[in-house]
């Protein structure tokens, strides 16, 4: 649930309460070993980062998203990630 | 071609087809004539207890006898249902359906019922049904057993009947017009089964997203003044519900697990796997996944010991939805083979494997058709939410939009219904952000923000709790 909570909250605009949903649910799906979770709540961790303009904090937590979905067999996410990555890279 | 046993007197074939081979050899008539004296013979032979024990042999030679006498056609009725019932105590649902449906054939065929009661007969092999997964006939049987037991006058067996009715699963406006109906023509006539009908008619409420405290309250005076535990357990399980329903997840959580020791002292096995149900629901969405999951594992073996098929099926599904959450995938191969026959919960935990897995199309062909919700709006909600999420994640944005645009008509009818709106989010998940307005945005997000006691849900749960058929109608 953090992770839909972080994504309506940047679509208000609510940026710093986004970031507490994500790092909330982060902290759960580390905590519960769910590593789809954890690598959502990194991919909103780096929509945050991005919003805030730090580029390269975005590009640290898509690189850790990225890993675990790579880790995971999670194709459909990893994909996403790495799209997000290029457009980042522009 | 035949060998002698041990036992004197004794002879078997030596091989299974010959016995097949010269059965088909014999006319229809001989056959039957056979089937009768080989019925006569093992019945002189055993005596009438033996022949009682052994009903379930009597009953194939006496039922392929049926048509040479009357006589014959009432001894295959009659061990029929004795087979059935010897099934039907050694937790054998699938047997004993068996053998009451041979025994309802020849009575629907006889014109005078050939001594058996043909309403208690449907009820028990409703009763069969339901636990065997057969819910559709299941239903059709049950139904007509309480026409029966109405047009006799009989208000108890009405009453124990609907109460068995009320089991299978069936959309909540069919269920609160049975246990209206039952209650009504109960009157005083017994406060046991009173009480219980109430604790159901409460429960059909709440389940139309309403609330009932009235039943509720006379079920637990009623509880209280006769000593009926099982009614006060069935009175905390729906308390408990309604905690869940207000997102009060550690009253709802004692509430079960006080419901569950009451039916589990009882030995109440349909009861306290249903409790089962609601409470490992409970501890998913509060998200100790660990301790969810060593309660399911204890329910599929209390559910497999008391043979309740469908109760297995939903804890076979929310295990597969924590393998699957944890990317545990062979584990999750072993747990939904556990579910059997159709459960869409299944199918759709089947979805998420394979977008997870990033084969989008293959997701989009798994998925059900939004027909399998049948109206019921929370259902609707799940299901057309589930279906934009994929059809979203698979790049069709223009179906996405179409299943999200029947999805807010959905969620908009789940107003006053807490838990209904959380499975409802959760289903459309991230197509909410991309397609919403600003103002179902926000009304979602100041929503969302109270549910903090709610963590396990969103792409994963949210299929395990969706989409529950209603297979009876």
């Amino acid at each position: 649930m953090d992770h839909l909570r972080g994504a309506l909250a940047l679509r208000l605009g609510r940026v710093d309460e986004a970031a507490e949903w994500y790092r909330a649910g982060l902290d759960w799906s580390e905590r519960e070993r769910y590593p789809v979770e954890q690598g959502r709540c990194l991919q909103g961790l780096a929509e945050v980062a991005e919003q805030r303009g730090d580029r390269a904090e975005a590009t640290l937590l898509l690189d850790r998203a990225a890993a675990l979905f790579q880790e995971h067999g999670a194709q459909l996410y990893l994909r996403q990630v790495l799209a997000k990555k290029d457009i980042l890279k522009v | 071609m035949i060998e002698e046993r041990e036992r004197a007197g004794a002879y078997r074939f030596t091989h299974a087809m010959m016995q097949e081979t010269l059965l088909s050899e014999l006319s229809t008539t001989r056959r039957v004539r056979l089937h009768g004296r080989i019925g006569e013979a093992m019945e002189a032979i055993f005596g009438p207890e033996r022949a009682e024990r052994r009903a379930a042999e009597l009953a194939n030679h006496f039922v392929e006898s049926a048509t040479l006498t009357k006589d014959h056609a009432a001894k295959g009725a009659r061990y029929s249902r004795l087979a059935g019932e010897q099934a039907d105590a050694a937790t054998a649902p699938v047997e004993a359906a068996r053998h009451y449906r041979a025994c309802l054939t020849l009575v629907d065929e006889a014109e005078d019922g050939l001594g058996e009661d043909e309403a208690a007969l449907r009820t028990s092999l409703g009763r069969c049904l339901r636990l065997a997964g057969e819910y559709r006939e299941a239903w059709r049987n049950l139904m007509r057993a309480i026409r029966m037991h109405h047009e006799q006058g009989d208000r108890v067996r009405m009453a124990k009947t609907t109460l068995e009715a009320l089991l299978v699963l069936a959309p909540p406006d069919r269920q609160r017009g049975l246990v209206d109906e039952a209650l009504g023509f109960l009157g005083d006539a017994d406060p046991y089964l009173e009480a219980q009908l109430l604790v159901r008619q409460a429960r059909v409420t709440e389940q139309a997203g309403e609330t009932d405290r009235r039943s509720l309250d006379r079920a637990d005076e009623l509880a209280n003044a006769h000593g009926f535990e099982d009614v006060r357990g069935g009175v905390l399980r729906i308390e408990a519900q309604r905690a869940a329903d207000d997102l009060d997840i550690d009253r709802a959580i004692a509430l079960s697990r006080e419901a569950l020791e009451i039916f589990d002292r009882l030995d109440n096995r349909q009861l306290a796997s249903d409790v089962r149900f609601v409470l490992t629901r409970i501890l998913l969405f509060a998200g100790d996944l660990d301790e969810a999951q060593a309660a399911l594992e204890e329910a599929i073996e209390h559910a497999t010991r008391s043979h309740i098929r469908w109760t297995m099926n939903v804890f076979y599904s929310f295990l597969a939805g924590i393998h699957l959450a944890r990317c545990d995938f062979n584990r999750f191969e072993t747990a939904i083979a556990g579910v059997t026959g159709v459960m869409y919960m299944a199918e759709f935990l089947l979805v998420s494997r394979a977008e997870i897995a990033g084969d989008t199309a293959r997701a989009v062909e798994l998925l059900p058709p939004a027909s399998i919700a049948a109206g019921v709006p929370v259902d609707v909600a799940q299901v057309r939410g589930g279906r934009a999420r994929t059809l979203f994640n698979a790049g069709d944005r223009d179906g996405a939009l179409t299943e999200f645009q029947a999805w807010v008509d959905a969620h908009g009818l789940l107003i006053g219904h807490r838990l209904f709106h959380v499975f409802s989010l959760s289903c459309i998940g991230e197509c909410l952000p991309v397609f919403g307005d600003d103002a179902l945005i926000a009304e979602a997000y100041r929503e969302a923000s109270t549910w903090t006691p709610l963590r396990f849900s969103v792409s994963v749960a949210a299929w395990t709790i969706c989409a529950v058929p209603w297979p009876c109608v």
